[in-house]
């Protein structure tokens, strides 16, 4: 099915490159969409839903840089992983993409094995991402459904709070507690209390990690900006 | 005991002294014996006193009540023993009047049963010595010792009476006035043997003098109301009844204020004077017969004790209970004070509620101005998040019957918040309803403290080993450091790359680990960092084991801080940029060369300079001293030839006609090599100094047409054929009437060579300054030329893909060779201009459009103007004429004003990078103008910029604008800048038309070009 094969946008201003880009990738048999600019890309407008698994973004181009551009989509909270190209790469520009979560930044001329290597790499670190939107989603639902008292309970429960403790705190009787209790291991399907730990403590994780993920505004260009520490973020080899 | 038992036997504490002083047992024995012996006998004679003829027995008979109260204070086995040596003085009492001996001896039987019987009654109901200061004492005393004894020893004992024939009493008269007399005698003597016995005499001194005054006046009024009321002889027996009760108020004034002891002695003495007066036949009891006036007065008596010995032992148990409970409540306060547990009580229908002493300090309760507690305070210091807690707590116990025990905060005045663990328990009445509320209170915080400081430990211990797991995966150096900059964690790939063992973090080890000329820097700069709580960045070399070098690195470090602000730790990492930094070292290196290589070749271009200008003045001293020969010739033919010899032109003198030499100076003799002897006479033609005839025959044309030559720029040659550069300059004069020819010759061959140099030496620091303008260009040139590249092995990766399926797409095949080869020109392109520009190329001159100029000098700026964000917009003349000159040179001029106006940019907002390139024609020379907006130009005056040296940039030499304008000049043409009113300047270069002459008159020109902003 054509919806099954992963699309890749190719963002750079060389008429050329694109093309040979575009064509080594529809060879290798995965969908190409191609963008002059970084405000033709964003002028697309793609739903989340359909935006590409992979960008292939070169880093100099005129109007928005790549860079710029991987500003305004972490700030979007896309979701696309981004591999950078550059005809002159310096150590700078590789870390400070890496950094802010790229893929790969790949030195012109690359191999198509570099190429599709990191396209690859690419895609799997998008799929990955998607599916844990859809479970932290999918969690997020289940939370959704707990009534306020049923969240005051799970809250306490899950900072290991007993049955007594919980009523008391909650002026309830502690019969009361242990139905709300179980209403809200029914709804937030957890068959058991280690499990309601690791669900509560995963969304408070995305919540976390959501609130985190900001990085540096394009316009202050600051050269030692410190975005918060992420365990995705690596500083790549390939930049050196 | 025994002390107890000799003060019960005399009456009074001073014998019990005695009784001290001797000690030994057997003594005290005797004493005590003797004691009760003479105690027996005064008891005696005083009872026969008080008998009433002729009843045989006594109203008030002591001995027997003496022998009983001697029995309660002394233990069982020495009954016997007093029983014995009462004996005696029973015998001598009795016998000295008269009685018979069987009755003597039945007399002291039924006396002994009667004390038994009292003693071990008494004993078997109390459990303590007999006070008679308790309700239940009185009682068992009253029943036992004062009823039940005489009552059924007065059956033995009237008994005895009959057998004995003693009297003339029938047996129940008999057995009746002994009963009451004995009840009376108990009651009135025991009580008052037994309380005074236990009294202390050594306690008596301490008796506050109050005390003893009130006792005095209560003995006195006692004594007085008595005297009066018992001594009143003949008293009507009708008026009785009132003065019978006026000894009352001082007999409850001693028994409410005495006690056991103060009534019985009261009673004593009441009972005393009230036997003596109605035996005697005065007081309220002399009515009918002496044994009737003595049966109600004993019943009178009687009566009367019972109620005051029982609100005497009353009163006394009740204080001492009082007293009792009051010493239960200092050690119940004491326990709790030390215990720290507070203790309360609540009264849950009257609410009203009574603590312990020290729950107003353990709570911090407010107290009104009357001292006492505000109820409402207590709800008040509890934390208002908990007051639910334990109200819900109260709740469940009254309602629920659940036990009560909740743990909560109070808030001191003083800020502090403690942690409080109340237990209580809930008080019921039969029907099951609440009636208080009973607990203890007790301050918890310190195990509470204990507690929060185990758990938060524990789980910052669990967050560091979690932190540590994931830094020691990182391909990075992690470290953390305490706040003084202590280092005490260094991840996995420090141990890697160093080779130190595992978990060592002491400074030594991996201070040994950095390169030695880095040591003290990175030290002082990070212990800076930590003292003034800024990030930390530092490069340092740092020993990898594995390469068996030292490796770059870039320390980075923050701090992390809590609420207040206060460092916890600092969090650091250290990346690996040796690649990096050796790439920078190389470029430093190389422009160090390039620097040395410029400032050889500045040296020589000055020095040669010099040359020239010296060569320049020699000249105009030339021009001069010709002047003044010429002058001189003009004006005498002496001064004439001195200065013909003298003249550093070779100066020769020919006929016209025939064009032989008629004189010639020294200096020409120098230049061309020939002696004066052999030129002069000869013609020029014959000694062949003319390298080219074409130049002969010019000059021969151009004197026999003109008459003149002048700066005539030609080949010479020397005698020995050494080819000379030279000037000539040639004039008709007239020499004493004939036509002759004054030729006159400047060696310039060494002042052209020496311009040569310099053309070259011009040209090649041109050069230079183009290779150093590609330099600063490389980065984007590199770019320029891998994007054509790496679309081309995409193209070609494609291609092979394409041809390993089976249905060739022969179209889109073409299209791709198509853009491979379009793909490979531009490359070739690129390399072509990169190439005429690093070529080291003599000027060459040619006809050059000013347009393309500018279009070339773009293609190879584009890259470099994308990356700097830089908009550039042109506005070329459509029609201009070409100009006369070098463009590799040209485009350098353009490219490097280009460059620079790019770095005045470099601090804008993008929005702000512009740059305008104009050409236009002015007057038939051409203008080519860069407008920037950056920072303008800072030198005083502006030209000064052009000046070798000066420049603004941080890695500038400063040659760039002098080169520039140094080539500008070389085409006769202008270079100069002007600042804009704003921001930002305009650098214009004039250049001459092709076909124009140059520009050569700066002022106007300038004045023409200036532009109006």
């Amino acid at each position: 099915m054509l919806e099954d094969i992963p699309t890749i946008a190719v963002i750079d201003d060389d008429d050329s490159l694109r093309r040979a880009l575009a064509r080594l990738l529809t060879a290798s048999g995965y969908q190409v969409k191609t963008f002059a600019s970084a405000t033709e890309f964003l002028a697309e407008r793609l739903p989340m839903e359909a935006s590409p698994g992979c960008l292939l973004i070169d880093v100099r181009m005129p109007g928005l840089s790549g860079l710029e551009l991987q500003a305004v989509l972490n700030n979007a909270g896309a979701q696309s992983a981004i591999v950078f190209m550059t005809g002159h790469g310096d150590v700078q520009t590789g870390v400070k993409a890496m950094k802010s979560g790229a893929v790969d930044f790949l030195l012109k001329p690359f191999t198509d094995d570099e190429l599709l290597e990191a396209v690859g790499r690419a895609l799997l670190r998008n799929a990955e991402t998607r599916v844990e939107h859809r479970e932290i989603d999918e969690l997020e639902h289940r939370a959704a459904k707990l009534t306020r008292r049923e969240k005051e309970v799970c809250t306490l429960v899950v900072a290991g709070k007993l049955n007594k403790q919980i009523a008391a705190a909650l002026g309830t009787s502690e019969k009361t507690v242990k139905v709300h209790r179980s209403r809200v291991m029914a709804k937030m399907e957890a068959a058991s209390l280690a499990e309601l730990v690791r669900i509560v403590e995963r969304l408070n994780r995305s919540h976390t990690v959501a609130n985190s993920n900001r990085p540096p505004q394009p316009e202050t260009r600051r050269e030692h900006a410190d975005p918060p520490d992420d365990e995705r973020r690596r500083v790549g080899g390939t930049a050196g | 005991m025994s002390m107890q038992t000799l003060r019960t036997t005399s009456g009074a504490g001073w014998v019990g002294q005695l009784a001290e002083a001797g000690r030994a047992r057997a003594t005290r024995a005797v004493f005590i014996a003797v004691g009760v012996a003479v105690a027996y006998y005064v008891g005696a004679r005083i009872g026969f006193a008080l008998t009433a003829a002729p009843t045989p027995v006594s109203t008030l008979w002591p001995p027997n009540a003496i022998l009983l109260a001697a029995l309660l204070l002394s233990p069982p086995r020495w009954w016997a023993g007093i029983l014995l040596a009462a004996f005696p003085a029973h015998l001598a009492v009795e016998l000295g009047s008269g009685v018979p001996l069987s009755m003597v001896l039945s007399w002291f039987v039924s006396n002994s049963a009667e004390a038994l019987i009292g003693a071990v009654g008494v004993r078997r109901f109390t459990d303590r010595p007999t006070q008679l200061d308790s309700f239940r004492q009185v009682g068992v005393f009253v029943v036992f010792a004062a009823m039940l004894a005489p009552f059924l020893s007065s059956f033995l004992d009237a008994a005895f009476v009959q057998w004995n024939g003693w009297g003339t009493d029938s047996y129940w008269q008999v057995w009746s006035a002994r009963f009451f007399s004995n009840v009376l005698t108990i009651l009135t003597l025991v009580p008052a043997i037994v309380t005074w016995a236990a009294r202390d005499l050594e306690s008596l001194p301490s008796v506050s003098p109050r005390r003893v005054l009130e006792a005095t006046a209560l003995a006195g009024g006692l004594l007085l109301v008595c005297t009066v009321v018992f001594s009143q002889p003949g008293l009507a027996a009708r008026e009785s009844p009132a003065l019978l009760y006026a000894p009352l108020p001082f007999l409850l004034w001693a028994a409410v204020r005495f006690g056991p002891g103060g009534a019985s002695a009261a009673l004593l003495v009441f009972s005393l004077l009230s036997t003596w007066g109605a035996i005697h036949g005065r007081g309220p009891f002399v009515s009918r017969s002496t044994s009737d006036n003595v049966l109600s007065l004993q019943l009178f008596l009687i009566v009367t004790y019972i109620p005051l010995l029982a609100l005497a032992a009353a009163i006394r148990e009740r204080a001492q209970a009082m007293s009792d409970a009051r010493r239960t409540g200092e050690w119940l306060n004491l326990a709790l004070g030390a215990a720290q547990v507070g203790a309360w009580d609540w009264d849950l229908l009257e609410g009203s509620r009574t603590w312990s002493e020290n729950m107003p300090v353990l709570f911090g309760l407010r107290r009104d101005e009357n001292g006492k507690i505000e109820r409402s305070s207590v709800l008040e210091t509890i934390v208002p998040d908990d007051r639910p807690i334990v109200q819900a707590a109260v709740t469940q116990a009254v309602e629920h019957a659940k036990p009560y025990e909740v743990e909560f905060r109070t808030a001191r005045p003083d800020g502090t918040v403690r942690w409080m663990l109340s237990k209580g328990t809930v008080v019921r009445d039969q029907a099951g309803r609440p009636r208080r509320m009973l607990g203890v209170s007790t301050d918890i915080t310190a195990r509470k403290d204990a507690e929060a400081a185990l758990r938060s430990e524990s789980a910052l211990r669990e967050s560091e080993a979690r932190l540590r797991v994931l830094a020691d995966a990182m391909p990075q150096i992690v470290f953390t450091a305490k706040p003084d900059g202590t280092v005490d964690y260094i991840n996995r790939k420090w141990h890697e790359l160093t080779g130190s063992p595992p978990g060592d973090v002491s400074p030594d080890t991996w201070l040994a680990a950095i390169h030695p000329n880095d040591r003290a820097a990175g030290t002082e700069s990070w212990l800076a960092s930590v003292q003034a709580g800024r990030p930390y960045e530092n490069e340092a070399r740092i020993w990898s084991a594995g390469a068996g070098t030292y490796r770059w690195h870039l320390a980075r470090a923050l701090p992390v801080r809590d609420e207040s602000g206060a460092i916890i730790h600092w969090y650091g990492t250290a990346t690996d940029i040796d690649d990096h930094k050796r790439g920078e070292q190389a470029l430093r290196e190389s422009e160090w060369n390039l620097r040395v290589l410029r400032s050889e070749l500045e040296t020589h271009v000055a020095k040669r300079t010099m040359e020239l200008s010296r060569a320049n003045s020699t000249l105009r001293q030339e021009v001069e001293v010709r002047r003044r020969v010429e002058q001189a010739l003009r004006s005498s033919e002496e001064r004439f030839s001195k200065a013909f010899r003298a003249s550093l032109d070779a100066i020769s003198i020919v006929s016209q006609p025939d064009s032989r030499i008629l004189e010639l100076n020294d200096r020409w003799e120098a230049m061309f090599g020939y002696s004066r002897e052999h030129a002069i006479g000869r013609t020029i033609d014959h000694l062949n100094i003319y390298a080219n005839e074409r130049d002969r025959e010019a000059i021969a044309d151009l004197m026999r047409t003109r008459g003149y030559v002048h700066e005539y720029e030609l080949d010479m040659r020397h005698r020995t054929s050494t080819p000379l550069r030279a000037v000539l300059a040639a004039e008709t004069v007239e020499v004493a009437g004939e036509p002759c020819v004054i030729i006159m010759v400047r060696d310039i061959t060494e002042r052209q060579r020496a311009e040569r140099e310099i053309a070259v030496q011009r040209s090649e620091l041109a050069h230079l300054g183009r290779v150093a303008l590609l330099g600063e260009l490389s980065g984007a040139l590199a770019h320029e030329l891998n994007q054509p590249l790496a679309a081309i092995l995409a193209n070609a990766r494609a291609a092979q893909r394409m041809l390993a399926r089976e249905n060739l797409d022969v179209p889109e095949f073409q299209a791709i060779l198509e853009d491979i080869v379009s793909d490979d020109r531009r490359a070739g392109a690129v390399i072509q201009r990169v190439r005429a520009l690093i070529k080291k190329d003599e000027t060459e001159l040619h006809k050059v459009s000013p347009n393309d100029v500018v279009a070339d000098v773009l293609e190879l700026a584009h890259s470099d103007l994308i990356q700097r964000a830089v908009v550039v917009s042109t506005r070329l003349a459509p029609s201009l004429p070409e100009v006369q000159g070098d463009r590799v040179q040209l485009q350098q001029v353009l490219l490097n004003l280009i460059v620079n106006a790019c770095d005045a940019m470099v601090d804008n907002p993008p929005s702000l990078r512009t740059l305008v390139i104009t050409t236009s024609e002015r007057g038939g020379a051409v203008r080519i103008s860069i407008s920037d907006s950056g920072t303008g130009i800072t030198t005083q005056p502006i030209d000064a910029v052009f000046q070798p040296f000066v420049t603004s940039k941080r890695h500038g030499l400063g040659l760039g604008l002098a080169i520039c304008r140094s080539i500008v000049d070389a085409h006769g043409g202008r270079l100069w800048a002007v600042n804009h009113r704003g921001s930002g300047a305009t650098f214009h270069v004039l250049l001459p038309g092709a076909t124009t002459a140059p520009v050569m008159a700066p002022d106007v020109a300038q004045a023409a070009a200036i532009p109006p902003v």
